[in-house]
């Protein structure tokens, strides 16, 4: 079997037992109960801890060397303009050339140009990524702050000015969200990309996979409930608001197909600390980054900065003393012993 | 007639590149280094070895050592760490790298680069690695994968040009350089970077040219320059009391054309008066420690700020060189510093402090000529590079690591009448690597830098076409070295010079007599129509 | 675009087809995105040459324009890997081969000269490669004998 189909299938079969156990398990007395009111902490419990221990980890390394990557003019002379962004020589720059990748990826925008020929507008497949990457973390963003309203009584009035907008289009009845739309249209381009191009085949790991058939089981389940299964929102809340109290209640109205999608959820927040997904943590420290590229302006310093052992002046005037002094080169020491008694 | 030639494709893994097979060609792969070189330096494990041998005579504990390399390097340089945990595979860089594009070879896309790595930090130091490691990535440390490592490690001129095209920054230059220390921790470097890095050490240079040979070279430079202007110009040499010393790359009182670069900055430095001295023994501005290992680095480049110091100057000026500057701009005062008996620069012509320098108190020989020019206070007549058509290299150091693009272009501008860019994405931060950069430029892996160089060549290639450009112009002494050949095979008609060997030409010194040629001695543009002219009307 | 440039272009498109399909699989997917000369260098020139080419092969066989799109293709590929190198223009053999006329029914030799150009042009740039290693172990020699 070729190695993508092997790493696919594995991939889409573990996701498929976490929903499954959720789905079957949610049957069974025993299990409704360890899957509503002992996973979902564990695994709150396991993405905190393990979050913090993962950037923790990370911070606890120094960083010996200055070496920001720099785009763009430097701040060097006053009459040259500096890319006080791209090529920060300011913690403001840096906040700013941080807020850019972190809200816009600016980086990923770098890549080839978009062109226009005629009237059509070529975008090349990098952009395609970037704005599928955009459209991706903006969707999920908006979708875990109506979540908000699960779990907060009286929902927030940002939560329902967030609804209104996203429901602004009233397709349908549950109005459809466009962010279940960015989000489940985003997903199935990333899945698609990495399947398709021969380039991503060759460098994904089964993981790569993994992440993605995770997180669109997350979202094809939780678009189920809303949009077909109809699930009580309700019941759900009551659920929400009471693990937030530590006294789980679960109704029982709620569907396997509730505890399907609360068994991915927990798994992606155990998953997430071990995985790459701690990109999102991790774009914060790093070095070629966050600095801001003013390595001549300011002493960086290393704290283990170890001695090394270097060919001093004197060393080398001790062995080319006579090649020197043929050459009319000033001297330190005329002789030798000069050398050695200074 | 035979149709078809026999089909050797050089072998690629099965669809997977954990298998860690690679072969040795000629033309893609560099010598080995010198038991001498290795043992000069004091590196473990000097011996007589060649990367096409199957033995390469690695210590019997070498797995332990490269693990334990792995674990100080981890718990040491949070880039490494960071940029093993991070990477999502999402392929924006993969097309990015130069070697790449000239190679199709799939361990060259930065991804996959890093990857060689990864998967055996993952394997040795990550949970998931350590309990799944064919799920997540994880492989085997076996000696196939150091071979693999040096031949991949060895691929990569550490340029930074993917790093600027991944969201998280991940620096495949950082991951080569932890490889390439790795290496040596059992012995595997190559003799292109431990050779003039054992020359650098012992005579300051990487040459290897001794103080009376220093000394020829420059007065040989000064006389010349004397003879093309009439004056009389001298160079101090370690003079003490200057008020700055100047470092250079060794290749520009050398090599070819560094050497007109040479006579571009004695000629500038002579009409603007500067108290300047050089170094018989900080003779280096380069530093192909860097190229090794930080360590290396580090012990290469003491010789600056201990030279400043002994010659009691006040700061340093530095030429154009591109890793000397990757250097000196980022590491220099971590390493060697704090360099508290100097002064915040200050231009003794006007009066501007580079403030972006004052902790470090080196100015880059660019920022130093572009503030002269602004403030005009040297003349000029760009005329006399008319017969230059020319476009402007970034070199990636200063492009990368500093951010230099606009200085050399000012200066370019004021010097030269034509003058043009080449094709935006080729340029500035996500500027073409020569192919030969990080001691991979040797002829014995040739091939594989005409291919590494491809892209940037392709670049030149489109405004010869366009603009009958006929000199590459660069700030780097590797540039200098390793373009000709590059322009020779793909673009031939294009020369390539120094920013200062323009500078050169067009300065008009005070006193100095009719010039007739440029620095190479060519004739000048406005000379040979003025000879065309005149010997027209003597046959009219 | 008369009748003969677009089967030429026909031609070529199918030839680039092939010559990409001798690429390793992961690389394939870089060469074939040809709409950035400079992003993809290796894969446009191989179009852009294959497709000149194809229109000289049905064409006038313009001696100067084969040169020329002999060299930018040949340059690159024997540095691909140095030995044994396939030859693209066995490629066009199949390709020819493949199609129905007016392709099928081009003369034979002329793709024989193709062949001769091709093996020539190898030599060429090799001979070059060569010359341009022995200058540069001149000049070193010349710097370590300081």
């Amino acid at each position: 079997m070729k190695r993508t189909t092997r790493d696919v299938l594995l991939s889409l079969g573990a996701v498929a037992a976490l929903a499954l156990l959720g789905f079957e398990g949610s049957r069974l007395e025993a299990g409704r109960a360890a899957l509503a009111a002992f996973v979902p902490y564990v695994a709150f419990a396991a993405l905190l801890a393990g979050f913090c221990w993962r950037v923790l980890a990370w911070a606890r390394v120094p960083v010996p060397f200055h070496i920001p990557v720099s785009c763009g003019q430097q701040c060097s002379l006053r009459w040259i303009r500096a890319a006080k962004i791209d090529n920060p020589s300011t913690r403001w720059g840096v906040a700013a050339r941080m807020a850019g990748e972190v809200f816009l990826f600016r980086s990923l925008f770098r890549n080839q140009r978009a062109r226009m020929t005629g009237s059509r507008l070529i975008l090349g497949d990098c952009r395609l990524l970037w704005l599928g990457a955009l459209a991706f973390h903006w969707a999920l963003l908006v979708i875990l702050l109506r979540h908000l309203r699960l779990f907060i009584e009286p929902v927030p009035a940002f939560v329902n000015s967030l609804e209104r907008i996203d429901g602004v289009f009233q397709l349908g009845a549950p109005p459809l969200y466009l962010s279940d739309l960015i989000l489940l249209g985003a997903l199935v381009y990333w899945a698609v990309r990495r399947f398709r191009d021969p380039v991503l085949r060759y460098i994904s790991l089964s993981t790569d996979y993994f992440a993605l058939f995770l997180l669109l089981g997350i979202a094809i389940s939780g678009m189920w409930m809303r949009y077909f299964a109809r699930v009580d929102i309700l019941s759900v809340k009551e659920y929400a608001l009471s693990i937030t109290a530590l006294h789980p209640a679960i109704p029982q109205s709620l569907g396997p197909l509730f505890f399907a999608h609360l068994a991915l959820v927990s798994a992606l927040a155990v998953y997430l600390p071990f995985s790459k997904l701690m990109h999102m943590g991790g774009i914060f420290l790093s070095p070629t980054r966050n600095l801001a590229n003013d390595s001549r302006a300011r002493r960086h310093v290393n704290p283990w900065n170890i001695p090394v052992n270097t060919h001093t002046y004197a060393e080398w005037e001790d062995e080319f003393r006579d090649k020197l002094q043929g050459a009319g080169i000033p001297l330190e020491a005329e002789d030798a012993e000069h050398a050695h008694s200074n | 007639m035979p149709n078809t030639l026999i089909q050797i494709e050089p072998k690629q893994p099965a669809g997977d590149w954990r298998d860690p097979h690679v072969e040795f060609r000629k033309g893609a792969m560099c010598y080995s280094a010198a038991a001498k070189n290795v043992a000069y330096l004091g590196l473990p494990n000097p011996r007589a070895w060649q990367p096409r041998e199957s033995d390469w005579k690695l210590p019997p504990d070498w797995k332990r050592i490269i693990l334990d390399g792995m674990k100080e390097r981890l718990r040491k340089y949070r880039s490494f760490r960071l940029f093993m945990d991070i990477c999502v595979r999402c392929g924006a860089c993969a097309d990015k790298c130069h070697f790449y594009l000239g190679s199709a070879d799939t361990k060259n896309m930065p991804v996959m680069r890093a990857e060689l790595m990864r998967s055996i930090y993952r394997r040795y130091f990550t949970w998931t690695g350590r309990l799944f490691p064919g799920m997540a990535g994880g492989r085997e440390l076996t000696e196939d994968v150091i071979k693999e490592w040096f031949y991949y490690f060895y691929q990569c001129t550490e340029c930074r040009r993917c790093s600027v095209f991944c969201p998280y920054g991940i620096d495949t230059a950082e991951i080569t350089m932890m490889g390439r220390e790795l290496l040596n921790l059992i012995g595997c470097n190559i003799n292109w970077v431990l050779e003039p890095a054992a020359n650098s050490f012992r005579t300051g240079n990487h040459l290897g040219i001794q103080p009376h040979g220093f000394k020829d070279s420059i007065d040989f430079a000064a006389e010349e320059a004397s003879e093309i202007t009439g004056l009389n110009i001298e160079v101090p040499i370690n003079r003490k009391g200057a008020e700055v010393l100047f470092v250079m790359p060794s290749a520009d009182y050398f090599g070819t054309p560094h050497y007109f670069t040479l006579l571009g900055y004695l000629l500038l430095f002579h009409e603007i008066g500067l108290d300047y001295t050089v170094s018989a023994y900080a003779s280096e501005g380069g530093n192909f420690g860097l190229f090794s290992s930080h360590e290396m680095m580090k012990r290469l480049n003491a010789k600056i700020y201990d030279e400043a110091r002994r010659l009691g100057v006040k700061w340093i000026l530095g030429g154009e060189c591109g890793h000397m500057w990757r250097v000196i701009h980022q590491f220099m005062d971590t390493m060697n510093g704090p360099a508290e008996f100097l002064e915040a620069p200050v231009s003794p012509v006007t009066g501007t402090v580079f403030e972006n320098a004052r902790s470090t108190k080196m100015v880059h020989i660019c920022e130093f000529t572009a503030d002269l020019i602004h403030h005009g206070k040297i003349k000029l007549d760009p005329r006399r590079n008319d017969h230059w058509i020319a476009t402007y290299h970034d070199s990636c150091n200063p492009a990368r690591a500093m951010g230099l693009l606009e200085e050399p272009r000012y200066i370019l501008k004021s010097v030269c009448n034509h003058f043009y860019e080449m094709p935006e994405n080729t340029i500035r931060e996500q500027t073409f690597c020569c192919g030969s950069g990080a001691g991979l430029g040797t002829d014995e892996n040739l091939e594989m830098r005409l291919r590494g160089g491809y892209p940037r060549a392709n670049a030149v290639k489109h405004v010869r076409e366009k603009h009958g450009v006929n000199l590459l112009a660069c700030i780097c002494a590797i540039d200098k070295a390793t373009l000709p050949t590059l322009m020779e095979y793909w673009v031939p008609g294009v020369e390539v010079a120094g920013v200062h060997e323009l500078v050169g030409n067009a300065l008009v010194l005070t006193g100095e007599k009719q010039r007739t040629n440029d620095l190479r001695g060519e004739p000048l543009a406005a000379v040979a129509s003025a000879a065309t002219a005149a010997s027209e009307a003597s046959h009219a | 675009m008369n009748e003969r440039e677009a089967i030429a272009d026909a031609v070529a498109e199918r030839w680039l087809a092939r010559t990409i399909d001798s690429y390793p699989e992961a690389a394939r997917a870089s060469l074939r995105n040809v709409s950035d000369p400079f992003r993809n260098p290796a894969g446009f020139a191989l179009k852009e040459n294959l497709k000149a080419l194809s229109r000289e092969l049905l064409g006038a066989m313009d001696k100067h324009a084969i040169e020329r799109a002999m060299d930018e293709i040949v340059r690159l590929r024997v540095l691909q890997s140095p030995g044994e190198v396939p030859s693209f223009i066995g490629d066009l053999r199949v390709v020819v081969a493949e199609m129905a006329a007016p392709v099928a029914a081009l003369p034979a030799d002329r793709i024989d000269v193709l062949l001769r150009m091709e093996a020539e042009k190898f030599a060429s740039c090799r001979a070059q490669i060569e010359m341009l290693r022995q200058k540069e172990q001149r000049l070193r020699a010349q710097w370590e004998a300081q």
